[in-house]
């Protein structure tokens, strides 16, 4: 999660999606 | 003369392709992404101090509720760790079924996000295929332990009880058909144009940058960085194995994607390999200070039942000590690290992943 901001930084916001979703997050074991 | 201020604007957290309650912050710049930061903690429920003032036994059922669409993984993770701390290990056949249940956890969390992942981008077919076959195995978890998203199937020592007779055969088909349906999945994206201009070069991270983040799992082959818990550390047995690992180029979208395909299929080999080879045995070590007893005997005789009382409400002795095991997670490295004060209850953990660290 820390590295998303270097991955879309620069992207069109469309391709934020893209990115989210390839990062296959669960945000219940994000909670710390 | 035009404006140029950047704008500001919340993704979430109730946006739906943030895949839960994730607020990103976003810098726009026209369509621009000039900054974005992540908020997270919207999930936050203090698993860690829970934890304190459980037994060991009861503190499973919390890691299943962490990465809700792996709970078999979770589970795994955490009984490793108590194993490891208390010094016991679990009897071959409970290994195996492990690795089996496992592998079938991975292909069931890599369908959820091939499902959602296709669908955030545009494409409804996929979804529509993915949660059909993830269904199938949802099923035989059911069919093993009742629970379809939340196991809590892996005890400390082994099993909770052995596989029911008419999983072998179920399982078998689903391994006969599955490598059919990846071939499908690639028939709709793999040469997909749009699917292709949409991910190919997107979110590029290269093999240092991924070491240099600390990231795990598919994300981190996918920018060509061969690193597996299986092969690197084995647990359960994985060495007796025969799979390989897969690795993508570029880092991309796009590579993440081929190599999530292709783990489903090494998953669905070596499912292939623990059913041909299972061996047979107990599924729970003979340390009745441990493990509970038999259900069937504790509904029949005042002892067992005592003693599966005497382990729910005590727990059991272990050792002051810390340790750390981890998992190949569908989702990359996870790993608990327990603290014990050598108290019954006191399931103290921390838990952490590469891949999300914060």
């Amino acid at each position: 999660m820390s590295a998303l901001s270097t991955m879309v930084e620069g992207r069109l916001i469309a391709d934020v999606v893209a990115i989210i979703g390839s990062i296959d997050v669960v945000l219940g074991e994000i909670d710390r | 003369m035009a404006k140029t201020d950047t704008m500001t604007i919340n993704m979430g957290p109730q946006h739906p392709s943030t895949h839960g309650v994730l607020r990103v912050i976003l810098e726009l710049d026209g369509e621009i992404v000039v900054k974005a930061t992540p908020d997270i903690g919207f999930l936050h429920r203090g698993l860690e101090k829970l934890a304190e003032n459980k037994t060991y036994h009861q503190c499973i059922t919390l890691t299943d509720r962490m990465d809700y669409v792996a709970g078999m993984s979770n589970n795994l993770a955490y009984v490793l760790a108590v194993e490891k701390l208390i010094a016991i290990e679990a009897p071959p056949r409970a290994q195996a079924i492990r690795v089996l249940l496992c592998e079938l956890q991975r292909i069931a969390s890599h369908l959820l996000w091939l499902g959602t992942h296709a669908h955030d981008i545009g494409a409804m077919t996929p979804f529509f295929y993915a949660f059909r076959d993830r269904d199938e195995i949802l099923f035989m978890f059911e069919m093993v332990c009742g629970s379809r998203l939340t196991p809590s199937y892996f005890r400390v020592g082994g099993l909770a009880q052995d596989l029911p007779e008419e999983f072998e055969a179920k399982c078998r088909e689903f391994t006969r058909t599955f490598p059919a349906r990846v071939d499908e999945y690639e028939t709709l994206l793999t040469k997909n144009k749009i699917w292709m201009r949409r991910t190919q070069g997107v979110g590029a991270i290269s093999a240092q940058e991924a070491i240099n983040w600390g990231l795990s799992g598919p994300i981190l082959r996918a920018s060509n960085v061969n690193w597996d818990l299986r092969k690197a550390m084995p647990y359960c047995g994985y060495e007796s194995y025969d799979f390989i690992v897969p690795t993508g180029e570029n880092g991309d979208v796009y590579d993440r994607y081929l190599v999530r395909l292709m783990e489903m299929r090494q998953s669905n080999e070596i499912i292939r390999q623990a059913l041909d080879k299972m061996p047979g045995g107990e599924v729970q070590v003979d340390d009745p200070k441990v493990v509970y007893p038999a259900k069937a005997k504790v509904l029949e005789s005042i002892e067992a039942l005592i003693h599966h009382f005497h382990i729910a409400s005590e727990g059991f002795p272990v050792p002051k000590g810390e340790v750390y095991a981890s998992v190949e997670s569908p989702k990359g490295e996870l790993g608990f690290y327990l603290v014990s004060d050598g108290s019954n209850n006191r399931g103290g953990s921390g838990c952490g992943r590469r891949l999300l660290s914060t």
